[in-house]
């Protein structure tokens, strides 16, 4: 689905670079990018996006990204914000509607199938209640669904969460996974989502990409990646391993002494 | 909870209402009284026969004018959606980047330069106005790229320059300050035809420009990250219509002089009367940007009549009320 090869980048006034890192993301498939602060999680999603300019082969549907115009990219990736400055307030619905835009025809507006799709996932998302309520009067757990929903309603191939869960209570976090997991299998949709929580990292995705400085340090599935070793090497921290036995989930406990 | 659902179309049917009230206005009204009856007659629509004084003053001076005021008034408020758009900030307007100083210091050196004629002050006013902008962007454009945090303050920076050289030139050349305080507040008085012919073009052309655009335009709202991942090359766009905007503002600096708070209310009144989609935004402030500066007009030519002031004294006192109100509405909301 998404394939990068030996991804270089750069910034201009930094230090700090992306180093020769290639991946491949199959259709359908969740990958979790963990990595300690600054290690270049963002910058390799915004790369991944065409946001940001890198040396090195992206390839998205077996096709290069410079092959895509920005509408064609955006009809096949859709791009969830950690958080979302507006310039102006807009209503919940017509923050979503915005997301209808890849699909339509330049001088016009939304078609009845758009609204229809608009509809149908501000339900998913449960936010359809507060339609017409501007953004900045929502909480974190309902804004970050609005942010969800305008991603889901692209109808894209590949969907990009930078940190979805980070400003949400337990019970939220694990709701706005459900709706994500849910919704992206049964339409096959590839999620590659920044994560922070390693249990929840753990759990969710099918395949973990393991960044330190700028470098990809190791990539395949959570047990593979999510080893005492690789997290002792990368994030500095002893942990164990406790699986629950109510669900067969696995927990990483890191050392909890202060 | 509150919610905002803005009456959209009561907006603009309010807006469209206006303009034609202020459009016949000034077309009527001013220190020679006209009746409405000779207007119809003119347009070929009453019986009454039509008074050669009338025709003259109604098409000579306030056709022209009205025209004037509603083109200018379009340009300004349209730029200001723009300007906003693009750089995300509501406090931006069209002037801000040293277009009116730098037409400012154009039109003053055409007062001071001896035994030119009047008309070659537009032209001044808008080669000065171009250089400014010129200057201000090469400062921008870094690596291919446009810096709006850079372009704003040399913006500032740039403008503060130009204008610190127009007052060096006021105390050097007291004759002319009149003449020139009176043109960095905006006047129409010497609006013909000429001047509207100069303008018509790029004011339409530009209006065009934006709303071919106005997708794209609802996507800035996101930001570059979103507005690119929502599917627009953000920064290629806000490129092209900066500079349109920036070009048709100078255009209209240059038959006007500076009428200031045009660009930067009317898009924010306009965004409360028909909501943030661009593809009414665009028009809708067009027509509300000009209904708003006829307005002024009319009361600046017949306020004090026979005497007729600076038509940007009028905007600003109409709009910095105005203004001061949205601030405090916007502060109450975020508390």
């Amino acid at each position: 689905m998404i394939q990068i090869e030996d991804v270089v980048f750069r910034y201009q006034a930094d230090e700090f670079r992306i180093a020769g890192i290639s991946l491949r993301i199959r259709q359908g498939e969740r990958v979790s990018i963990i990595g300690p602060n600054g290690s270049g999680k963002t910058t390799l999603m915004k790369i991944m996006l065409g946001i940001l300019p890198a040396k090195g082969v992206i390839k998205l549907v077996g096709q290069s990204i410079d092959e895509y115009t920005t509408k064609q990219r955006a009809q096949v990736m859709a791009y969830m914000p950690q958080f979302q400055a507006l310039s102006h307030t807009l209503s919940v619905q017509e923050y979503v509607e915005l997301g209808r835009y890849p699909h339509t025809e330049r001088f016009r507006g939304l078609q009845p199938i758009d609204h229809a799709k608009v509809e149908e996932v501000m339900v998913l998302t449960d936010i359809a209640q507060y339609r017409d309520r501007p953004i900045e009067y929502l909480s974190g757990g309902e804004r970050q669904r609005v942010f969800l929903a305008k991603a889901l309603v692209q109808e894209p191939k590949v969907l990009f969460l930078d940190e979805p869960i980070t400003f949400l209570d337990l019970n939220q976090q694990l709701s706005m996974l459900r709706i994500v997991k849910e919704y992206c299998e049964n339409k096959n949709i590839s999620v590659i989502a920044i994560m922070h929580d390693l249990n929840l990292a753990f759990n969710f995705s099918h395949k973990i990409a393991l960044l330190s400085q700028g470098s990809l340090a190791d990539f395949g599935e959570p047990k593979q990646v999510l080893t005492a070793e690789n997290i002792e090497k990368i994030f500095g921290l002893n942990v164990n391993f406790v699986d629950n036995p109510r669900d067969g989930s696995t927990f990483i406990i890191p050392d909890l002494t202060f | 909870m509150r919610s905002i659902k803005p009456r959209k179309y009561a907006g603009s049917l309010l807006i469209v209402g206006l303009f034609i009230i202020a459009f016949v206005a000034s077309l009527l009204i001013g220190s020679e009284r006209i009746p409405s009856g000779q207007l119809l007659a003119m347009l070929g629509l009453g019986d009454e026969a039509i008074e050669p004084m009338y025709y003259q003053i109604l098409v000579q001076l306030r056709l022209p004018r009205a025209l004037a005021a509603g083109l200018i008034g379009m340009a300004l408020a349209n730029s200001g959606v723009v300007f906003q758009t693009c750089f995300r900030n509501p406090l931006a307007d069209p002037y801000m980047l040293g277009i009116s100083s730098g037409a400012a210091l154009g039109a003053t050196i055409s007062f001071i330069i001896p035994g030119l004629s009047s008309g070659w002050t537009g032209v001044f006013a808008f080669v000065g106005a171009l250089l400014a902008l010129i200057f201000i962007y090469t400062i921008g454009w870094i690596d291919g790229k446009m810096d709006s945090t850079v372009l704003i303050l040399s913006g500032i920076a740039v403008g503060s320059f130009l204008s610190a050289v127009v007052s060096l030139m006021v105390a050097l050349n007291q004759e002319h300050m009149e003449q020139i305080i009176f043109w960095t507040m905006g006047s129409l008085n010497a609006i013909r035809f000429s001047q509207v012919r100069l303008v018509v073009l790029p004011v339409l052309a530009s209006v065009v420009v934006y709303f071919y655009y106005w997708k794209d335009l609802n996507l800035m709202v996101l930001g570059e990250d979103g507005a690119i991942t929502t599917g627009t090359n953000a920064p290629r766009v806000s490129k092209i219509l900066l500079v349109v905007a920036s070009l048709s503002t100078a255009f209209v600096v240059s038959i006007s002089g500076i009428i200031g708070f045009v660009g930067l209310v009317i898009p924010h009144l306009v965004r409360l009367l028909v909501g943030p989609n661009h593809r009414r935004l665009i028009p809708i402030s067009a027509l509300a940007g000009a209904s708003f500066l006829m307005a002024s007009d009319l009361i600046a030519r017949t306020i004090v009549s026979p005497r007729q002031l600076p038509i940007g004294i009028i905007t600003a006192f109409l709009g910095s009320p105005y203004f001061i109100y949205l601030i405090i509405r916007l502060k109450r909301r975020s508390s």
